[in-house]
């Protein structure tokens, strides 16, 4: 003998099973939700990297010039004091800032690839393809299509610090240093941005600099 | 009668011989306990393992199927008092003794003149059961060499019994009975359902179902047994209420077995 009625054993296992099924569609949506909040966690942390601004090493050769790259140091380091006074009063120009920096012909890879990636980001995924690529790798592409993406989303100091890490992969390249002249001065620091474009110019022709540089 | 009724008979919780099944852990335990009932040299037996694993199964299959075996008593309740378990070892010598006269010291004295070296062994099933001075009793007995005392009790109570000093210090064996393994849940329902020609039957139970039947009774015989049981008579009642859906062997009837006899707590 049952020590249940017949009938009353199956109701009971219909019950059993109804709450299966809701244990079930409950743990699954614990895990959802344990799975968006990491996927949101993981989303922001990359946003989020700690920076860590090196000093731009002088890539000149004679004295003067290292004098003078030291100017151009990080946004994070204190400046000398005489250096912000200058700095403190910014001197807008009639001629807006061009948002864009159009490419120059490529006529290596790396370059050629850093334009491809630049127009990519479009998305946070990508950005963070990007980050996690160069922290990998540490190219010169993805640390300046990085430094073009800050750019164009006004986000400066970023810019800058990507520029700068741009171009300590490839010192001959005027792009991170127009990239970093244009964030200096939509930052207010034009007198900064200019200096370092001279620097650039004293040791490389580059007709884009110039133009920079006059319209600052 | 139809096969289903047939084959929950199979399963009942009885000590029938005929029920027997060779596990490992059931041979094993059975080889190394007649060896020790046979060697007269060892005054405490413990059967020890968990409720339902087959200890009182062993001990009727060792009183009645091992005929070489001297068993003078076998006990498939613990006595309740000191003088009872005297009294009927004392009938042991033969239906002359007034037991009722004799102080415990002239019963014991008695059962001195009539057995020694071991020879006998008396069987005790559920003897956790038994108090401390019952224990004690037994003790004393087997110490004088009058009787071999094969306790089968469970494992908790068992150890915690041998782990008291008087029992430490002398000499006594230990037989576990494990439960079953998960391959053997499946093999000996195969064996009893075919050796009773209920092949229709035995063919029903899948791998998955063997698993979730090891799982849930956790591989312990008589619950396995009684799951069995239960299963056969819900196939029983869809029969006879014309419910085919309930009339065989799948997760649904097996679930419902298992919430039926409290495996599977539904509230």
């Amino acid at each position: 003998m049952l020590n249940n009625d017949f009938p009353k054993l199956i109701e009971k296992y219909q019950r059993y099973q109804r709450k299966k099924r809701m244990r079930r569609l409950s743990r699954l949506s614990v895990l959802v939700l344990i799975v968006a909040a990491g996927w949101f966690g993981y989303q922001n942390r990359a946003l989020l990297i700690p920076e860590k601004t090196a000093p731009v090493k002088p890539v000149m050769q004679n004295s003067t010039a290292a004098k003078a790259v030291s100017v151009q140091k990080p946004a994070s380091e204190p400046l000398p004091k005489k250096e912000l006074k200058r700095v403190a009063v910014p001197t807008p120009k009639a001629k807006p800032m061009p948002n864009r920096v159009y490419p120059r012909k490529s006529k290596n890879l790396k370059e050629s690839e850093a334009r491809a990636l630049k127009f990519k980001i479009t998305k946070k995924e990508n950005l963070f393809e990007l980050i996690k690529k160069d922290k990998k790798e540490q190219t010169y592409s993805s640390a300046i299509a990085l430094a073009h993406y800050f750019l164009e989303q006004e986000e400066y100091k970023e810019a800058i610090k990507w520029a700068i890490r741009a171009s300590k992969k490839n010192p001959r390249k005027s792009e991170p240093w127009i990239i970093y002249a244009k964030a200096k001065a939509a930052t207010g620091k034009t007198e900064i941005a200019k200096k370092a474009l001279r620097i650039y110019l004293q040791r490389h022709n580059s007709k884009e600099v110039r133009n920079l540089l006059e319209s600052l | 009668m139809n096969q289903y009724i047939e084959a929950k008979k199979l399963f009942r919780d009885d000590t029938d011989i005929s029920g027997y099944f060779d596990s490992l852990t059931f041979e094993y335990a059975k080889r190394e306990l007649i060896e020790a009932v046979n060697s007269h040299d060892t005054p405490l037996i413990f059967l020890l393992g968990d409720p339902g694993v087959g200890k009182s199964f062993l001990m009727h299959f060792l009183a009645n199927r091992v005929q070489n075996a001297k068993i003078a008593k076998y006990f498939t309740h613990p006595y309740f008092e000191e003088k009872e378990l005297l009294e009927a070892l004392v009938s042991l010598t033969g239906p002359n003794v007034e037991h009722n006269q004799h102080s415990t010291q002239a019963l014991i004295n008695h059962l001195k003149k009539h057995f020694h070296d071991l020879e006998y062994t008396i069987l005790i099933d559920e003897a956790q059961l038994l108090n401390e001075q019952q224990i004690e009793l037994i003790r004393i007995l087997s110490d004088m060499k009058l009787f071999q005392f094969v306790l089968a009790m469970h494992r908790k109570e068992g150890e915690f019994i041998l782990q008291k000093p008087h029992f430490k210090s002398r000499v006594t064996k230990t037989i576990y009975l494990e439960s079953l393994a998960p391959d053997e849940v499946g093999r000996y329902i195969e064996q009893r359902l075919l050796s009773h020609n209920l092949s229709d039957l035995a063919t029903q139970f899948s791998k998955k179902h063997i698993r979730f039947i090891a799982e849930t009774a956790k591989r312990n015989f008589r619950t396995t047994k009684k799951m069995l049981a239960t299963l056969f008579e819900i196939m029983n009642l869809a029969h006879k209420g014309n419910m085919p859906q309930y009339e065989r062997v799948d997760t649904r009837t097996l679930t419902m077995a298992a919430i039926d006899i409290g495996l599977i707590d539904v509230e």
